[in-house]
């Protein structure tokens, strides 16, 4: 199987190298420092989410955040009505399938309906403007599903932590596991963007008209990377949900909802380890800016993203790839396999 | 005088007065046509009179606005045109419709992998790489390719479908001598071995040096049909159109 | 009487609805480029009035210096940074975001979280007993003889021909000698003059803070949406359809289903037409005149 053979150069050196450093990090920080990074991990996921539908189907969307909001409300609604923490595992699977689910719906009377490029941006970017607007006029006491009230703009709070049997993951034990969770998700998504339906994906992409007169059901697929998508980002929505254990409207609102474009785009959003890189030095520089009190964080990261768009719109990461792919690994044709990435 | 050598047998396309207007304009309008299996046929007519309205009417991209679609019987007029691409029809745009941004081989990959299984993939690849001559340029970007490179990779792309029918719109469009010369060779070694071809040429003499049957149509219409030497000894097809080039 | 309320509920909707369009349906029909920063230029044309008014300006005036204000800024924006993206849609969605980030919290840094606003002008009238703002009235005749003007404009100067001519086919105006990325920054200017005329217009009406324009945004794309490219017929019709549906669930249900009701609109047009009202009216067109 060549497909299974890695090839060495700039991206895969550097994610390894992150990952390495990931795993040994808690050996030498505070527990403070490790409960920042879990939630950087967590947000990782929402990136990556888009940088799948974006960065390979073509699909634009400010639905991510939605989705996001729907995963984690739905986990705090269906382990505290249990109450029960051993169900707590069976509340991510769920929540992660029902986040598909309502993405695949979602996605597939867009796609069907033959929506497509700015327009998929400007209904997703509705939905989760609406979905954000309702959960911020939840705070009655007649906005309730079983016992959990949905507490309007303040949310819900309280939300339990996942627990493997009796044994609640916290701390360096959550860290590990979301850790371990990233892991397996970025194997997964490096070997799916090189799969039939990876290929699928990115023929869609780069040519929509062509690649139904090659037989693809496009609408199909792009419904199914659509919901794929969404299951991604509602995971992200549970793993903030019980890192905080908390979960608010504006956590999954129109805010939130431009942050994994721009991250994506920044980073370079044709590449699932630059859009995941440049998600981790987002939040370590605006989380170092913001606990310094500096009010020019967001105007440098508007402006950021305004220069790098105008001067490297490949994104910031993936030109640093090239570059050291040039210098290192003297790779005349660095592009070459553009579509095939990591496994040649 | 045959040119194939498969028996030309019942027809594979059947289009039953077929039209297509937009508005009040009737681009194609009351089309019949018959394609037999195994058949080498040649689509001609001056601009605007409607021959890749048709080709897009057949592969799908428009719905005619009267008329049917039959493919080996079965009425397509309404079906989806990824589900025609999967019954063995294959089309080469006037366009390049290649993807420029990939590389060759992941032009060829997306087309072989709905029809091939993945243990004999990338060894058919390789074959119809050969075959067509760009083996060579197996890993490069594709927008760094000929124009005439880009149409035979599209020609690839078809095959990878393994078409019963193929449409070439244009096929040696912007291309020189020898690579005309290669593309009339392509085109009747693929005929030779099966595959049924309807293309639209306006280069009378790669016309004349590989089509068996012609349709000339003329602002919409089927204005005569034959084999080459009649078509080209019909005083009225030369005044509309042979004797303007 | 309910059908006053009706008609007063569909005047306010509707001019709501257009104002807070039309600027960002200019940029996204001629350009093709999404001005996230559209509510934000709103916002700014909202402080540009409020900010005139409190030192002694006259409100007409301080509204008029707000269309000038924001279209200068958009012109200056388009020439250092937009220019650079035309027929680039999605980078120039990124783009426009990182604009807006900069806008609204700049806003912030300058003038803190919120201006002291003045209260809305002309009163009220009442009829059949329920009382009515003048000025909410005024503003839906401002929203049509605004719609007369765009029409004049697109429709009989030389502007209008160029920009028609630039929208629907960019490479040939262009080897007519029309200088079509001049025809694009004036209309880009333009559409940020119209959001600035909006948002000096609801100065009055509303809160005037940083996140003074996120009240349009939802509205404003949802016109954009239904309505289609073309800026005028598109987000007419869409005003008048949307703002039919949003009056009557306000007044069914309250202000939150009038606000789901147009997302629920905009879902189903763009099903049934992908191409809003514009590609239905255009199609019609093309039908009347037998081409």
């Amino acid at each position: 199987m060549r497909n299974l053979k890695m090839k060495l150069n700039t991206e895969n050196v550097i994610g390894i190298g992150l990952f390495l450093f990931l795993f040994i990090y808690p050996l030498f920080v505070t527990p403070y420092q490790i409960l920042n990074l879990s939630y950087f991990i967590s947000m990782v996921f929402l990136t990556l989410s888009l940088s799948l539908i974006w960065g390979y189907g073509g699909i634009f969307s400010f639905g991510q955040a939605a989705f996001f909001g729907v995963g984690g409300y739905f986990y705090a609604i269906f382990t505290m009505n249990s109450g029960i923490s051993t169900i707590t595992p069976i509340g991510l699977l769920l929540g992660v399938l029902v986040g598909g689910l309502v993405a695949g719906i979602i996605g597939y009377f867009m796609f069907y309906g033959g929506i497509n490029d700015v327009f998929v941006g400007l209904i997703t970017l509705c939905i989760t403007v609406s979905l954000e607007t309702f959960m911020a006029q939840t705070a009655g006491s007649q906005w309730k599903i079983g016992t959990v009230g949905l507490g309007g703009y303040n949310g819900i709070n309280g939300i339990p932590t996942i627990s493997l049997g009796s044994f609640a993951l916290a701390d360096v034990n959550f860290y590990y596991f979301i850790l371990i969770v990233l892991l397996v998700v970025y194997i997964g998504l490096r070997l799916f963007v090189v799969s039939r339906f990876g290929y699928t994906a990115i023929a869609i992409r780069e040519n929509r008209e062509r690649t139904k007169l090659l037989g693809y059901n496009v609408p199909r697929f792009q419904t199914l990377i659509f919901a794929l998508g969404g299951a991604l980002a509602s995971l992200s929505g549970i793993l903030y949900a019980t890192w905080g254990g908390y979960m608010t409207p504006s956590a999954a609102g129109l805010t939130a909802a431009t942050l994994p474009v721009v991250l994506a785009a920044a980073g370079g959003r044709k590449n699932l380890t630059a859009a995941m890189i440049f998600t981790f030095i987002y939040y370590w520089f605006s989380q170092t800016l913001s606990a310094s009190g500096n009010e020019y964080a967001l105007v440098i990261l508007g402006a950021a993203l305004i220069l790098v768009i105008l001067f490297v719109p490949e994104g910031i990461i993936v030109s640093l790839f090239k570059l050291g792919d040039n210098l290192f690994f003297n790779r005349k044709k660095a592009t070459q396999v553009k579509a095939e990435g990591e496994f040649t | 005088m045959s040119k194939g050598l498969v028996e030309k047998s019942d027809a594979i396309l059947t289009l039953k007065g077929v039209g297509k207007h937009f508005g009040g304009l009737k681009a194609v309008d009351n089309i019949d046509l018959s394609i037999k299996k195994g058949e080498l046929h040649c689509l001609i007519g001056p601009n605007g009179a409607g021959k890749s309205t048709i080709f897009k009417m057949i592969m799908g991209v428009y719905e005619p606005t009267v008329g049917e679609v039959f493919y080996n019987g079965k009425n397509i007029t309404k079906m989806k045109n990824w589900d025609r691409a999967n019954l063995g029809l294959s089309i080469k745009m006037q366009v390049p419709g290649v993807f420029g941004e990939l590389s060759v081989y992941d032009n060829m990959r997306i087309s072989a992998q709905k029809h091939m299984k993945s243990s004999e993939r990338d060894e058919e690849i390789d074959n119809l790489l050969r075959f067509l001559d760009i083996i060579h340029l197996k890993y490069e970007i594709v927008n760094n390719l000929s124009h005439g490179q880009q149409q035979w990779l599209e020609i690839g792309m078809s095959l990878a479908s393994k078409p019963e029918l193929l449409l070439l719109d244009e096929p040696a469009a912007g291309m020189g001598p020898t690579e005309t010369e290669f593309t009339a060779e392509l085109v009747q070694k693929l005929n030779r071995e099966g595959v049924t071809i309807l293309f639209i040429d306006h280069d009378m003499d790669f016309v004349r040096k590989i089509a068996e049957k012609v349709t000339v149509l003329h602002l919409g219409k089927k204005f005569a049909e034959g084999t080459i030497e009649e078509i080209e000894a019909n005083q009225d097809v030369v005044d509309i159109y042979l004797g303007n080039s | 009487m309910a059908i006053f309320e009706l008609i007063y509920q569909f005047m306010n909707n509707f001019s709501f609805l257009i104002l807070s369009a039309v600027g960002l349906a200019i940029i996204f029909g001629m350009m093709g480029i999404i001005n996230l920063a559209h509510g934000e230029f709103i916002m700014l044309g909202a402080y540009i009035t409020t900010l005139a008014t409190a030192s002694g300006v006259p409100l007409p005036l301080a509204i008029l210096l707000a269309a000038a204000g924001v279209g200068v800024f958009g012109l200056i924006v388009d020439r250092l940074i937009i220019n650079r993206l035309y027929g680039r849609t999605l980078d120039s969605v990124v783009v426009t975001w990182g604009i807006s980030m900069i806008l609204s919290q700049g806003i912030l840094i300058i003038f803190g979280p919120s201006l002291e606003g003045s209260s809305t002008p002309l009163g009220s009238i009442s009829i059949a007993g329920a009382t009515y703002s003048t000025y909410r009235i005024l503003l839906f005749f401002i929203a049509i003889v605004m719609l007369g003007i765009i029409y004049w404009l697109f429709m009989h100067t030389k502007f209008g021909l160029y920009s028609r001519a630039t929208m629907q086919k960019h490479d040939i105006a262009n080897t007519m000698g029309i200088n079509t990325n001049k025809m694009y920054s004036l209309t880009f200017m333009l559409g940020a003059a119209l959001a600035g005329l909006t948002g000096g217009l609801y100065a009055p009406t509303m809160a005037v803070s940083p996140t003074f324009g996120s009240a349009f945004l939802m509205p404003s794309f949802v016109t954009v949406i239904v309505g289609g490219a073309n800026p005028l017929i598109g987000t007419s019709l869409s005003g008048g359809v949307l703002g039919v549906v949003n009056s009557i669930l306000d007044i069914l249900w309250g202000t939150f289903y009038g606000r789901l009701g147009l997302l629920v609109v905009a879902i189903i047009v763009i099903r049934l037409l992908p191409l809003g009202f514009s590609g239905l009216v255009e199609k019609k067109l093309m039908r009347g005149r037998g081409i």
